[in-house]
């Protein structure tokens, strides 16, 4: 089987010359397919092609989706620990669209990437972080920032830069 | 071969793919509350949302009271908005009752469009919803005149957005510096590696002309579509909103997506409208 890439002056596969017209509305088709394609691999199934799924596909805006409770020191060892809940909608101005929705991944990433090692306003230093993710702790009694640097960078802490 | 050549050669089909491709989407909007924010999780309880509402004064004065009144029984709002969207998105799936369908989404998504209109934010994904819902209402029996009022009504909806994005500074080059942090430490693309890429070319020089640039041009594209230019005005805006949805992704999420089906929507029928062979089906 061959595949015919229509062109004007060429023959179809019926051996009649492709009209301008259907030069044109090909052109259209192949429009049409190219970003009905993008739309189903990363918007609609992107899980199955290894792109990221948030709630880019029939989801709404959620505040809390994730949420990063803060501390100062392992929490299970020193109950004793400083904490701070940090929703992610709220972290630094601009908010240019909407609340940040996320998946189980980028909420720890953020957590990692973002908040470990950040100096709060009260002036210590996060040191533990444990991301819930839709009201579940689902990496605990785990750190999110002992998660290994070779996870790639997602994230990049802005906050210093824009108190300044 | 042949019928390769006749799937290519019919675009029309692209209507019915554009059809799929939107009902999929209020299933899985109706799948979306039913797991996660109306019941299951219960992360957005309706009720918990309309108690909102009414305390900030979102709803329209008339729609109150209803709103009061029926707060009680938030939860069967909740079932109706699912089965409502559940149901309509089967009908655009399967291409059935397209325009009954129509008719379904238009109630739910005027509901919600009465309920939130004074809320900033939330409005232009109803309205964008709103137009979906009318798109397949007025469909059936399409008008020179009919539309005309959907792509003026969808030009309207995106000057809202253009309007809301002026005030959050996405004209001007001196936001660039904030928006760019802000999109390196929030948001995440469909995948880490587009958001490095953008983050890269995000350190060139003159891309803060470039960020500011995407607001104009889309404004272009909106001025385009009250011409006789409109079919390219609609494809750049849709690449646009495409571009949007898969860099901002986790900052667009659902409303982005929406933009994209119903430009997609569009541009697909007045393609089909200017030069479809079946164009005396179309036109009037």
């Amino acid at each position: 089987m061959t595949i015919c890439i229509p062109w004007p002056e060429e023959s179809s596969t019926f051996g009649k010359p492709m009209s301008k017209y259907h030069f044109h509305r090909h052109a259209w088709s192949a429009f049409f397919g190219t970003v009905i394609a993008v739309i189903v691999v990363t918007l609609m199934l992107p899980s199955l092609f290894g792109f990221q799924k948030f709630t880019q596909w029939g989801g709404m805006f959620t505040d809390s989706w994730c949420v990063v409770q803060a501390y100062s020191d392992n929490p299970h060892v020193n109950p004793q620990a400083l904490h701070e809940k940090v929703i992610a909608s709220l972290v630094g101005p601009p908010i240019t669209w909407s609340p940040p929705m996320h998946n189980q991944m980028s909420c720890l990433m953020w957590a990692k990437q973002v908040q470990c090692g950040r100096v709060t306003q009260d002036g210590w230093t996060v040191q533990w972080a444990d991301p819930v993710f839709k009201y579940v702790s689902y990496y605990a009694p785990g750190n999110a920032c002992d998660v290994p640097d070779q996870s790639g960078e997602w994230y990049r802490s802005q906050l210093e830069q824009w108190s300044h | 071969m042949e019928s390769l050549n006749r799937f290519f050669g019919q675009p029309t089909r692209w209507i019915r793919a554009t059809d799929v491709l939107i009902g999929m989407f209020f299933v899985a909007a109706a799948y979306f509350k039913l797991t996660d924010s109306f019941f299951g999780a219960r992360l957005v309880p309706i009720g918990l949302d309309m108690q909102q509402w009414l305390s900030r004064g979102f709803p329209l004065p008339v729609y109150r009271e209803f709103l009061q009144f029926m707060l009680p029984y938030a939860d069967v709002l909740g079932t109706i908005v699912i089965l409502s969207q559940g149901i309509a998105g089967l009908c655009l799936v399967f291409g059935f009752g397209t325009r009954a369908a129509g008719w379904l989404l238009l109630f739910v998504q005027l509901n919600v469009l009465a309920a939130t209109f004074n809320g900033p934010g939330f409005i232009t994904l109803t309205l964008v919803s709103v137009w979906v819902a009318l798109y397949y209402v007025l469909r059936t029996k399409m008008s020179v005149l009919r539309w005309r009022f959907l792509t003026y009504s969808l030009i309207l909806i995106g000057a809202l957005v253009l309007r809301q994005r002026w005030f959050a500074g996405d004209p001007w080059i001196e936001t660039f510096p904030a928006q760019r942090a802000h999109f390196l430490q929030d948001v995440m693309s469909t995948s880490p590696e587009l958001k490095r890429a953008v983050a890269w070319s995000a350190d060139a020089p003159f891309m803060a002309f470039v960020w500011a640039g995407v607001w104009w041009l889309n404004a272009l594209a909106l001025l385009a579509m009250c011409t006789q230019y409109r079919l390219y005005g609609g494809v750049v805006w849709l690449l646009i909103w495409l571009t949007r949805t898969l860099v901002w992704l986790t900052a667009v999420t659902g409303e982005g997506t929406l933009w994209v089906l119903a430009l997609l929507a569009w541009v697909v029928y007045e393609e089909e409208w200017r030069h479809g062979e079946r164009k005396s089906k179309l036109t009037p």
